[in-house]
Formats: C-alpha cells, structure tokens, sequence
C-alpha cells in the first residue's frame, strides 16, 4: 500500500508501506518527522494533518493523545499524532501532510 | 563533503541509525559503513524495559529503521562485527575477520555496558542486567508469575523494570543504596509519588540499604543487605547504571572524561572523528551545560549535530535535553537539567493526579518535571525555550492555565 505525504519543505512524496505499520514510522524512516519517543506518546513531535475526508475512518484519540494536541502549536481540525495511526488497507492512499515543528 | 567521502560509524545503536538518516537526509552521496558488534539492526532500547519486557511489542517493531531503508540507501551493515581498534594516525580500523578499514569521517556511537556489581560472582544463574535485546529476552525468558525478584538499583531503568515485572505478576523487591530513588535527577515530590506507585502495586522500595553478600553458588539465591535481612529470590536484577564504552577512543589517544570530549559539533579532540550519543561528553553543549547524557533525545541531538557538520550544512538549534520514563499508567516527562540541590516549585492538580515541579532560575523557567501532566511539559518546553520571564505564583497555580503564561510565541 501507498500513503501520500506532503513534507515540511512542501514535497510530495508517495511513500510505500504495509499494512500494520505505524505512520510515524514511515514518516521518521526518511527523517520527515522527529519521533524522539518512538511512538510512546511522549515527544508530540509527530504531528501530521489528515485529509479530512478520511479522518473517520481513523480510530479516535485517546486522552493522551488529546492533552498533547492541546498544547501544541500549529493544531487543525484534522491534527493528528502519527504515532498513533496503524496503517491498514483501508487508509491505502491516505494524504497526509506533515505538521511545522515546534 | 565529496561524494568519495568514507564515512564509518562504529557502534549500532539510537545515535548511530539517527546520524545516517541524517546524512542521507541532507543527500550526503558519500560512502556510509556501520559496524556494531550487536546482531541486530539499531533498534529503540526503551522499550526493553517497557512494553517489550511485557510481551507487548515485537521484535520486528523494535527496529528504529526496516532493513530494506539501509539497502535502499547505499548503508553497508556489518552486524556482529566489533571494531577492535582505531589507528587515528593512518585512519583505519581493525575489525575482527576483515582486512584493515579505511576512512576520512569516523563517528564513534558506542554508547556504554550495563554496570556490573563486583559482589556477583562471574557467571552465577539467575543475574540479569538490562542494556540490549538480548538481555531483555533473557531475563523474560527467566520469568514466571511468582517469581520472586530482587532490583539493586532504583533508577529510571530499574523503576521500569519494577514496574513491568510486577505487572508480570512477580514479587519485587527494590534495593537502593541511596536515601531515595532518582535521587539526582527527580524532584523529591515526582520521586516520593512514584514510590508511592510502586508500594500500591505491591512492590518493597527499600532506600538507604545495599548489598554486603550476594546468596547461592552456582544459581542466585538470594541476598543479604547491609542493614542484615536476608531476601530469598529468583533472580536478580541489577540496575546500576552504564559505563560508557571509550576503550577505542582511549587507546587511539582521544581525549576522554567519564565520556569521549566533544565540542559542540559533536568534533572530538581529533577532528576526523566524532562521538556522539550516550559515550559523548560535551564540552559545552551551546549553552545547554556539558557533561554526558543518556538519552534518546540526546542521541538524536548529537547525531544531528555531527552529521550536519560532516555534511556541511546548518547545525540544529540546541534545546532543553528532555527524558521521559514510563512506569504502570505513570508518565514522566522532563526537560532542562536541574542543579542538584534544585528547589522546585509545585503544581498539583485538585485530585493530586496529575504534578509538575518547576526549577526556577533568574526567574526564568530552567527544567520541569512533569508526572501524568503531558500538556504541561509540552508548554514548560516552550517556556524553556522562549527564556522569558515567570511567575512563580501563576505557575503554581492549577487555576491559571499553563499555557496561558506564554508571552512569546503565539499560534
Ligand atoms: C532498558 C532501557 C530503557 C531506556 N529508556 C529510556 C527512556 O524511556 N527514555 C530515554 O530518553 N532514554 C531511555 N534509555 C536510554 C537510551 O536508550 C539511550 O540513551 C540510547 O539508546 C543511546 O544510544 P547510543 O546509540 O548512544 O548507544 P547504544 O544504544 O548503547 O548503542 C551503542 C552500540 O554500539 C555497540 N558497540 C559498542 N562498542 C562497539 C565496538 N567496538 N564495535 C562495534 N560495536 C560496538 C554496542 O553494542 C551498541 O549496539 C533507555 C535505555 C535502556 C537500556
Ligand atoms: S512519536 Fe513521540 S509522540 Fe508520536
């Protein structure tokens, strides 16, 4: 499968990965995203925004998940932390575009 | 750098896999070589002590990058394949079962070894440390709901532990010779709830009391401690910190303190070579303090930094070291380094489930730890970074917004 990913210098990248994988690992492989925690909702530096038409179909936050956004700068609608996204076949060709850091 | 630049990296763990992302990232076109003396490609140690130990997560999601990105991007992986030494006079390496290396850059990321505890006799059963893969899968492999467990060490590392085998269903005891535990990098009020955690999970924290005789032959039976109890146990697990694994730098004549000396380019004394990571002391991290410190986000730093300087672009901007630790439901985060004898500040939220403890310096924000308050390390980052003037008594005050005290950077 196939995510579709606007970068923070504005590229468009098609990037592939399986299903299973989480999103910020995809991301942080090619450095686009910190990830410090690896995952561990800890770091909040792997904010991305989601197509908003896909957004339901996206498990919701969860608390922790919900504080960090709160207080991060640069939050949408559609934040999201990437971390916390399994990709599955269903999200195949999700656009994504990668959040400013901090 | 020129695209015939050899670049080798010795050492597979966090620091070295960041410093090759990096590199690639900036689209160094130069050659890349990385040998570490582990089997496994650079993988994320923290969760060793954490869902790893726990059965939570498996192996493959350990890997910090999948094998095909190191194919993908020209890195040639030597696993299994110590450096026994550095020639930094002719640049080369001696690597076992390999012709002599050649390089222009080398880039020492071989971070430290679990401490051992001299009373252990070499080669007793039942003696766990934690530092790699391999170490978490033995000591697992070790355990059984009821087992009965002994910590030396009531570290970040040795809390987790705790944690994590309690939740496995063992009796833990927790030995440290200190008069509480963390007790030089938490504040006394995140150290004091946490062993709280401990104790409500069922676990003993016994601080001020250590080791005087290790019990058993051949098999580890238990010990006996300095104030004269004998616990009987299983296995033991000692958490006692890491040494820093200099002996290359040593013997290739680097200048060396508890860590390799860096400048803040991650450049040691030789400028051919770098350290980054957990084995790098800072000489003076841009304004950040020096010394060495163990951590992810350190590792990411340093190797950012080192390879922004080997491939000739822009350093990162230094920040406020942070580290976080999982313990149970229990998250800390911290950032900023305290004086020792820091006096901290306290925020507490009105059912006490959530506090931050703040270290205020020149009235400016210095560090902040914060337990199950992840908003508020988030913010106090920012607080951090920003250097503006605070007020003790908003800060403190769970009424008042955090994020609210932030005159500088806006959204
Ligand atoms: C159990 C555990 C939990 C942790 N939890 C956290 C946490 O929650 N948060 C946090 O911020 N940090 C945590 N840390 C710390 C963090 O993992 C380390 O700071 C980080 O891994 C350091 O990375 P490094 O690359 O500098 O060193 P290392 O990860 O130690 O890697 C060094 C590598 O070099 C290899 N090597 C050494 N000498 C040679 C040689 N001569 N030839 C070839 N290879 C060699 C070693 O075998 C090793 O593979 C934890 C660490 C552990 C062990
Ligand atoms: S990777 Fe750290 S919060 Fe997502």
């Amino acid at each position: 499968m196939k995510i579709n990913v606007i970068d923070r210098a504005g590229q468009v990248l098609d990037l592939d990965c399986e299903n299973g994988d989480r999103l910020m690992d995809v991301l942080a492989e090619l450095d686009l995203v910190e990830a410090t925690c690896g995952g561990e909702c800890s770091c909040a530096t792997c904010q991305v925004y989601v197509d908003p038409d896909w957004l339901n179909r996206l498990p919701p936050k969860d608390e922790l998940e919900l504080e960090l956004l709160d207080e991060l700068l640069n939050t949408r609608e559609t934040s999201r932390l990437a971390c916390q996204i399994h990709l599955s076949d269903e999200l195949d060709g999700i656009p994504i575009t990668v959040a400013p850091a901090e | 750098m020129s695209a015939s630049t050899r670049v080798v990296v010795v050492g597979g763990g966090q620091a070295a896999a960041q410093l090759i992302g990096s590199l690639r990232g900036h689209g160094f076109g130069g050659q890349i070589t990385l040998f570490s003396d582990e089997q496994m490609l650079p993988y994320h140690r923290p969760p060793l002590s954490k869902k790893f130990l726990l059965g939570e997560l498996s192996q493959d999601k350990l890997l910090i990058r999948k094998p095909a990105y190191y194919e993908g991007h020209g890195v040639d992986v030597r696993l299994g394949c110590p450096v026994l030494g550095v020639d930094a006079a002719a640049r080369q390496l001696t690597v076992a079962e390999h012709p002599n290396i050649d390089y222009d850059v080398l880039v020492l990321a071989t971070g430290g070894r679990a401490r051992r505890l001299p009373l252990v006799p070499q080669g007793m059963s039942g003696v766990h440390a934690l530092r790699t893969y391999t170490d978490a899968l033995a000591l697992r492999d070790r355990l059984h709901a009821g087992a009965r467990v002994v910590l030396i060490g009531g570290g970040y590392i040795g809390l987790e532990v705790a944690a994590s085998l309690r939740t496995l269903g063992c009796e833990v005891t927790v030995l440290e010779m200190q008069s509480r535990v963390l007790e030089r990098s938490a504040a006394p009020a995140i150290a004091q709830r946490l062993v709280e955690e401990h104790a409500h999970h069922g676990s003993r924290v016994h601080c001020g009391i250590g080791v005087s005789r290790i019990l058993g032959e051949h098999a580890f039976e238990g010990v006996l401690t300095s104030d004269g109890q004998t616990i009987e146990a299983d296995v033991l697990v000692v958490g006692i910190g890491m040494q820093a694994n200099t002996s290359l730098a040593e013997q290739a004549g680097l200048a060396c303190a508890d860590g390799i000396l860096v400048d803040r380019s991650g450049r040691t004394s030789d400028p051919s070579i770098y350290a980054i990571g957990d084995v790098a002391c800072w000489r003076d991290r841009d304004g950040q303090g020096s010394g060495r410190l163990e951590s992810v986000d350190n590792a990411i730093f340093s190797a950012n930094v080192a390879a922004a300087a080997i491939a000739g672009v822009a350093p990162p901007d230094a920040a406020a070291p942070w580290f976080w630790s999982d313990q149970y439901h229990n998250k800390l985060q911290m950032v900023g380094l305290a004086p020792a004898q820091a006096s901290w500040l306290q925020r507490r939220s009105e059912d006490g489930a959530r506090l931050s403890c703040f270290c205020i310096e020149d009235e400016r924000l210095r560090a902040a730890q914060c337990l199950n308050a992840a908003g508020d390390f988030i913010v106090a980052k920012r607080l951090i970074a920003s250097g503006q003037r605070i007020d003790p008594a908003a800060l403190t005050n769970p009424s008042i917004a955090l994020r609210d005290l932030c005159t500088t950077a806006s959204e």
